[in-house]
């Protein structure tokens, strides 16, 4: 009976081979360095759709020769997952990217990054940010990351087929909604959408409950006793306002399965089918990158707010983003503030407002007419949510990610969506 | 002399061993560890939290779901998948020339890395483009167009589809070896006794691949238990968890949510499953075996 320890043997690896979850944690970088480094190298890790970073890069190691960056460069949605996994490891990077919120306190709170306090005053950046960009990444009264840019999102628009049809941008919801119609009636799809990696519907859903519910929402939301909880009627009064976009025919077909990060939503802009996109301000630098000649045709305006939404349509949905952290686990801390600094320094912002990002930092001019026109409606705003997913705990993020593309997909309805999303918000704080 | 045998078969296995132990066996241990605690990632301290975890996911509508899904993975594969390979196999066999040119052509799917496969499959199935719906505008049913991976009524059919189309070429080769092996002798016995094809298929070289029929019948178990790769690319388990498997939401507990404590739950669950299953499908088969064997010898 020799075949049966052969069999045996099969079933057991192929058994095994399904519990690797406890050694299925991804290694980063090339190199072993990291936080247990030499002495001369630093591992940053950053998003990829940001150019001016190896700039910065280059002028710090121009600066101090001894000492070599590693760069990672990384999309968004692994690029979360990746430092959730590798910060704090010998695998993890010195310099990260951080959009602050919960994952920025929940590090703060486990001692994984360094406070940057020291490096507030010797720079002098108590001048060059406002009080309230800073305090986006600070965490219990200390500093642990620093800005470069604000983000936020809106409605970008074509012009050329707003001109052709005869549009102006919608001042109310019921303006938008005619919009909407007018576009589909013109053989446009009015507003293009990737949604399969969730958070470009978490932006829409942001929005609208801002608007449904006004700032008080947003302010509290964070925290063990929000003012406005997620089955208030605001709340699902701003649901209605995605069903009403979905039943309309707002966006293009088979939004749910499409994919933001390899353009698919953009592709749909840039080619003139669809009318509309609703993105964050970084629609400007990619088109700067992928399709330069939208830049000339396109605009934006706020998310239109309705009669008896509590709040108005120039509030806005952002954060100070991006933002760079210092890991606990560096070996050089002096030489990872140095860097830190070089990412965030008056330069590294000019470069940033170069390729159409809103820089943060006192001083630093925007030459590009578009770009200013986002720098203002952003000062200008009475009140910026926090990206939700960002601002919410991981399990509540994720909850909320999921009830949104269901309600975006018509597989929840108002209600049941905002009691799943409380289900899990009591069950956080319970 | 069998002593020294002992310590130089030792010697030889102990590299092997020491890699499996270390790679495979300590990892499942700390997977089981783990299901007992709460754990929000590296750097944090983990808290034991006793049977929580199981009791919690008991009652996790998602976890149900992506049993289902996963339950529903493995029914195609074995029951739609295994065929499918088994039929291409036969063909291939049979064809009169160019029987290489053929392995080879359905053998590419098998040979393209599962990320090629995700995308090219993400871009087949992409509403404004892709090729399905560029097709049903064409022949006049534009009204079938649909996003397909973008709706939880056809997301899941979508990416079952699509793990067909990629493993059942790589059972197509497994039975192409088998059949190979088979001795060219009992078809002509067969033949002889006035046998149709069909009933040679079913009487000859069914009974004779029946070995080949189990192995491939745990590799597709273990393989759908496990499936990751291909769904967390075309959909991430969305939309609205519709294509969510147990793999997927081991994923999306452990890496989105930072519960790898119950992430390691569900890999628990997992694990035992597969090993449940696997050892049903041996002792079945030993116990034919068994019986086939006995009436030999009768």
């Amino acid at each position: 009976m020799t075949p049966r320890p052969k069999k045996l043997g099969i079933a057991l690896a192929a058994i095994l081979a399904t519990t690797a979850l406890a050694g299925c944690v991804p290694t980063a970088g090339d190199s072993a360095s990291g936080g247990g480094g030499d002495g001369k190298t630093l591992d940053l890790w950053y998003l990829s759709d940001n150019p001016t970073v190896p700039d910065a890069v280059k002028r710090f190691e121009e600066a101090n020769p001894d000492i070599k960056v590693n760069m990672t460069d990384t999309v968004n949605d692994q690029y979360k997952t990746k430092l959730r996994v590798g910060l704090g490891t010998p695998n993890g990077p010195d310099v990260f990217l951080t959009w602050g919120g919960a994952s920025l306190n929940e590090a703060a709170a486990s001692n994984l990054v360094v406070p940057v306090d020291d490096l507030v005053e010797d720079k002098g950046y108590k001048d060059a940010f406002s009080e309230a960009v800073l305090a986006q990444g600070s965490a219990d009264g200390k500093q642990y990351a620093l800005p470069s840019a604000v983000e936020a999102s809106m409605v970008w628009y074509n012009t050329e087929i707003f001109d052709e049809l005869g549009l102006t941008p919608p001042t109310t919801w019921d303006e938008f909604m005619s919009v909407i119609a007018a576009t589909k009636a013109g053989g446009y799809t009015p507003i293009a959408m990737a949604n399969a990696t969730q958070w470009p519907g978490s932006q829409w859903w942001s929005e609208l409950v801002a608007l449904s519910c006004g700032p008080d929402f947003w302010a509290t939301i964070a925290t063990p006793d929000p003012k406005i909880q997620f089955t208030d009627p605001c709340v699902i009064e701003a649901h209605k306002k995605i069903q009403e976009l979905t039943a309309a025919g707002a966006f293009n077909d088979g939004f749910n399965g499409l994919d933001y990060d390899s353009g698919e939503s953009r592709q749909l802009f840039y080619a003139g089918t669809a009318a509309m996109n609703h993105m964050g301000n970084w629609t400007v630098s990619s088109a700067r990158e992928e399709a330069p000649e939208m830049l000339e045709k396109m605009d934006f305006f706020t998310v239109p707010a309705w009669d008896g939404a509590k709040g108005t349509s120039d509030m806005m949905t952002g954060g100070v983003s991006p933002m760079y952290a210092i890991s606990a686990s560096t070996d050089n801390p002096d030489a990872a503030k140095e860097l830190l600094s070089y990412l965030v320094d008056e330069q590294a912002s000019a470069e940033m407002a170069g390729i159409g990002r809103v820089p943060v930092y006192a001083g630093v001019g925007i030459d590009d007419p578009l770009v200013q026109k986002v720098s203002d409606a952003i000062s200008n705003a009475p009140a910026i949510a926090a990206w939700p997913d960002q601002l919410l705990a991981p399990e509540l993020s994720t909850e909320m990610l999921v009830q949104v593309q269901s309600l975006f997909g018509g597989d929840a309805t108002s209600e049941g969506a905002a009691e799943a999303m409380q289900a899990v918000f009591d069950k956080l704080n319970g | 002399m069998r002593v020294r045998d002992r310590a130089v078969w030792a010697a030889f296995l102990l590299p092997a061993l020491a890699v499996y132990a270390l790679f495979l066996i300590y990892p499942v241990i700390q997977s089981g560890v783990l299901s007992f605690t709460s754990w929000a990632g590296p750097g944090r301290a983990a808290t034991v939290v006793g049977l929580e975890n199981y009791t919690e996911l008991l009652a996790d509508p998602v976890f149900w779901r992506a049993m289902g899904n996963t339950a529903l993975l493995l029914f195609v594969s074995i029951v739609i998948q295994l065929p499918i390979g088994l039929g291409l196999a036969l063909i291939v066999a049979t064809a009169a020339r160019a029987k290489r040119f053929w392995r080879a052509i359905y053998f590419i799917p098998t040979l393209m890395s599962t990320v090629a496969i995700a995308i090219l499959w993400r871009l087949i199935y992409s509403p404004d483009f892709g090729i399905i719906n560029g097709f049903l505008r064409a022949v006049g049913l534009g009204d079938l167009a649909q996003g397909w991976l973008g709706q939880s009524s056809t997301a899941l059919a979508a990416v079952l589809a699509t793990n067909i189309w990629q493993w059942a070429p790589f059972y197509m080769v497994i039975y192409l070896a088998a059949l190979a092996g088979i001795n060219g002798e009992v078809y002509e016995a067969a033949a002889l006794d006035g046998a149709t094809p069909w009933q040679r298929f079913w009487y000859v070289t069914l009974p004779l691949l029946k070995p080949v029929l189990i192995t491939t019948s745990i590799l597709s178990l273990a393989g759908s238990i496990k499936a990751f790769d291909l769904v967390y690319i075309m959909t991430g388990g969305g939309p609205s968890s519709s294509t969510e498997l147990l793999a997927t939401y081991m994923f999306r507990q452990g890496f989105d949510n930072y519960r790898l404590g119950y992430a390691s739950t569900i890999a628990v669950v997992m694990f035992l499953i597969t090993f449940v299953l696997t050892v049903l499908v041996i002792v079945q088969s030993n116990r034919r075996n068994h019986a086939d064997e006995m009436r030999g010898a009768k």
